[in-house]
């Protein structure tokens, strides 16, 4: 039996903004007024196709990953799945509820109680009452939040509010499931729960599609990878080597994309700034010695991440940290602010900065989540960013101090300058 | 590759799609929601209010109140013999009621913005759930109105009861079909066009001075009657007036056209609905 089955899919979104003269047109022609509302060869250059005519088959009971760069089309192909929006052209057939971990926490009222919000978001979910019921302690258990059930939502601490709306989700009893990375949700030990529910709900034979950019999870989930790029599947096929492809078509397509795309500096909409009501992030760049925005640099060079963050409550030990990654997602290091004494910030703006000296990375892309969490035991992340910056590091052939006279290729994901001592005995 | 035809399926999702696809099924299988969304808005209506539901006893009565003494008693507007106070509260009672749905479910896309781009489930029932609220207010506000109305009726007044008041459940389906489907076809074109919002409620206040609240349907110049015809609001409100006193200006013709025009513009309005549902993620 087959969970899904997507055939020549195609999702086209139109590009630019919907303005007035835009509007008017098509009121006009809505109205009689205007004959023709076929689009002018010159809009079609704003067109965009999310995905490309793909096609592809899920078995039920299979555990799929689906891998791709930002702008690979993943989340469009998850909106269609999860029917938040239909295809361009092309056929989706879904056999079972879908269930998603993608979005939890929707439609949470703060002023209901959480015993009031479960039977809602469950009912969202498109579970049944008695569904609901049967799971009911469950949910509640797996959250921690027993003493607090009836309690309004808006009295919560940020991590139970998330707690509780994983929880609702994570029990639904849906035949297919969506995850995205959200195992990042709450302490560790939660995410450890997480984990380990979602390793239940694999081996209970139910379709779960994972959906990642990072190699790491999924390989350890999966067993069948699907790898989009660019609105195409490049590669579907057993897990292994379908990672094996698309990291290898990463490296390829790494100098040219990081060129044009990486975005050097970045002001978060307003209202959609990562963090919660203790701290929101503004913006973030990456700067060169002399502060101009840079989007590649060399490994003889130093740079800066700088990013401005908002706090609005006081009474929270804050700290702004960085994790740096290579372009796989593997974590190189973690780095935080821990010259400030991390006391109860006050409300405010703050301009964080780092620097990495020179000769630090070797070459490769580079990819920065930063974001102000608690300097605590919990060590709760309060706004985040993830992989919100990129920088491409490029060799620097001619850095004799490190290289010496070879011009060739080097290994590895960093490249310290480190004191040797070699003598002749 | 297509066993895939062979195979039952609970979702087919494409762009093609027949114009009028209500998914009426899906819609009852979701009815737990439907109950959850009314849930929600009754209980969060009066979280941190003084008098909590006692406001809606005091709207319509105020209401009534001031009609009666600017349009009865200053401007002496005829009531069609039946107590003034009465005529007023029982056109403001299921005016209420049918501008409530309207202007609920018209907010439906854009009040609902957060929940569907993110998540699906039937889209209807949110517009269905919303009826239902204003349905329930309008039961509270009826049994303030049944209360007036014995009062006038025990003491005597010239009001008529009968067996008429068996079409009154139909009259209320009317009010809500009308208003829901309104509010669709609102809700349907803002996604679009963010104008129409700002028009529904001067549009609603607009709707009320031509729909026979305030006064009866004898006093329109005969030459406007035919507007009085296209409105399907005037008809419901005279039918209920009708059958509540006995005294009101409809004939069963007239309520046939008004429960024609109720039907087209449901119809139209779920199938604008059901269109805009599709593409609202990406034109939002």
């Amino acid at each position: 039996m087959l969970a899904i089955s997507v055939e020549n899919l195609s999702k086209l979104y139109r590009l630019g903004t919907l303005d007035r003269k835009v509007l008017w047109k098509e009121a006009a022609s809505w109205l009689g007024f205007q004959k023709s509302r076929k689009d002018s060869p010159e809009d079609e250059k704003e067109d965009f196709w999310a995905l490309k005519d793909i096609s592809f088959e899920i078995q039920e009971g299979q555990t799929v990953g689906i891998i791709g760069a930002n702008g690979a089309g993943k989340s469009t192909l998850l909106k269609i799945l999860s029917r938040i929006t239909a295809p361009t052209s092309g056929t989706v057939r879904i056999n079972g509820r879908i269930g998603s971990l993608l979005e939890v926490g929707t439609g949470f009222n703060p002023e209901m109680t959480g015993r009031e919000n479960v039977y809602l978001n469950g009912a969202i979910q498109g579970m049944k009452r008695p569904e609901i019921n049967a799971k009911f302690d469950d949910i509640v258990s797996f959250a921690g939040v027993e003493k607090f059930i009836d309690t309004p939502v808006k009295r919560y601490s940020s991590g139970m509010y998330v707690r509780l709306a994983f929880s609702v989700a994570a029990f639904l009893e849906s035949e297919i499931l969506i995850v995205d990375e959200v195992l990042s949700v709450g302490d560790q030990q939660f995410q450890n729960r997480c984990i380990q529910r979602l390793q239940d709900i694999i081996g209970d034979g139910r379709t779960v599609l994972f959906v990642s950019h990072g190699a790491g999870q999924i390989r350890k989930l999966c067993t069948r990878v699907i790898c989009l790029r660019r609105g195409e599947i490049l590669c579907d096929g057993e897990a292994n080597s379908s990672l094996e492809i698309y990291q290898a078509s990463l490296r390829e397509g790494l100098l040219r994309e990081t060129k044009q795309n990486s975005a050097a500096e970045v002001r978060f909409e307003t209202g959609r700034e990562p963090g919660d009501d203790v701290v929101k992030l503004l913006s973030c760049r990456l700067v060169d010695g002399s502060g101009n925005a840079i989007q590649h640099t060399l490994t003889s060079t130093r740079f800066f991440l700088e990013f401005e963050y908002e706090v609005f409550r006081a009474g929270y030990p804050l700290r702004p940290a960085c994790i740096a990654s290579d372009e796989l997602g593997n974590i190189l290091f973690w780095t935080g602010d821990t010259t400030r004494k991390a006391e109860n910030a006050a409300p405010g703006k703050y301009t964080a900065k780092l620097e990495f000296p020179e000769r630090l990375f070797s070459q490769g892309k580079l990819s920065f989540t930063f974001g102000v969490g608690e300097d605590a035991e919990s060590g709760y992340s309060h706004a985040l960013a993830s992989d919100a910056l990129g920088l491409l590091v490029e060799d620097d052939l001619n850095d004799r101090e490190i290289r010496g006279a070879y011009r060739g290729p080097l290994p590895g994901f960093v490249r310290p300058q480190l004191h040797w001592q070699t003598q002749k005995n | 590759m297509t066993p895939a035809a062979n195979q039952q399926w609970t979702a087919v999702v494409t762009q093609k799609k027949p114009l009028f696809d209500v998914p009426f099924r899906e819609i009852w299988k979701y009815r737990d929601l439907i109950y959850q969304f009314v849930r929600r808005d009754l209980v969060t209506q009066h979280k941190q209010t003084v008098l909590g539901p006692v406001w809606f006893f005091v709207q319509p009565i105020i209401s009534s109140v001031v009609m009666t003494v600017v349009f009865g008693k200053i401007a002496n507007l005829p009531t069609n013999e039946t107590p003034k106070f009465l005529f007023y509260l029982s056109g403001v009672t299921i005016w209420y009621y049918f501008s409530a749905v309207l202007s609920k479910t018209s907010n439906t896309f854009s009040g609902n913005a957060h929940l569907f781009t993110k998540i699906y489930f039937p889209r209807l029932s949110v517009p269905i759930a919303q009826s239902f609220v204003a349905m329930w207010h309008f039961c509270i506000q009826f049994l303030i109105f049944l209360g007036f109305y014995l009062y006038f009726l025990i003491a005597g007044y010239p009001i008529e009861a009968s067996y008429r008041v068996v079409i009154i459940p139909f009259l209320i389906l009317q009010a809500g079909l009308l208003g829901m489907g309104c509010g669709c076809l609102i809700s349907a074109f803002t996604t679009r066009f963010k104008d129409l919002q700002m028009a529904v409620a001067p549009g609603i206040q607009l709707w009320m001075y031509a729909s026979c609240i305030f006064f009866p349907r004898s006093m329109v110049p005969p030459g406007y009657q035919w507007v009085m015809l296209l409105n399907p609001v005037v008809s419901i409100v005279e039918a209920f007036r009708f059958a509540m006193m006995g005294k009101g200006e409809v004939e069963i013709w007239q309520w046939l056209v008004s429960v024609g025009i109720t039907l087209v513009i449901f119809f139209l309005g779920i199938i604008e609905f059901g269109r805009a549902e599709k593409n609202f993620a990406d034109t939002i």
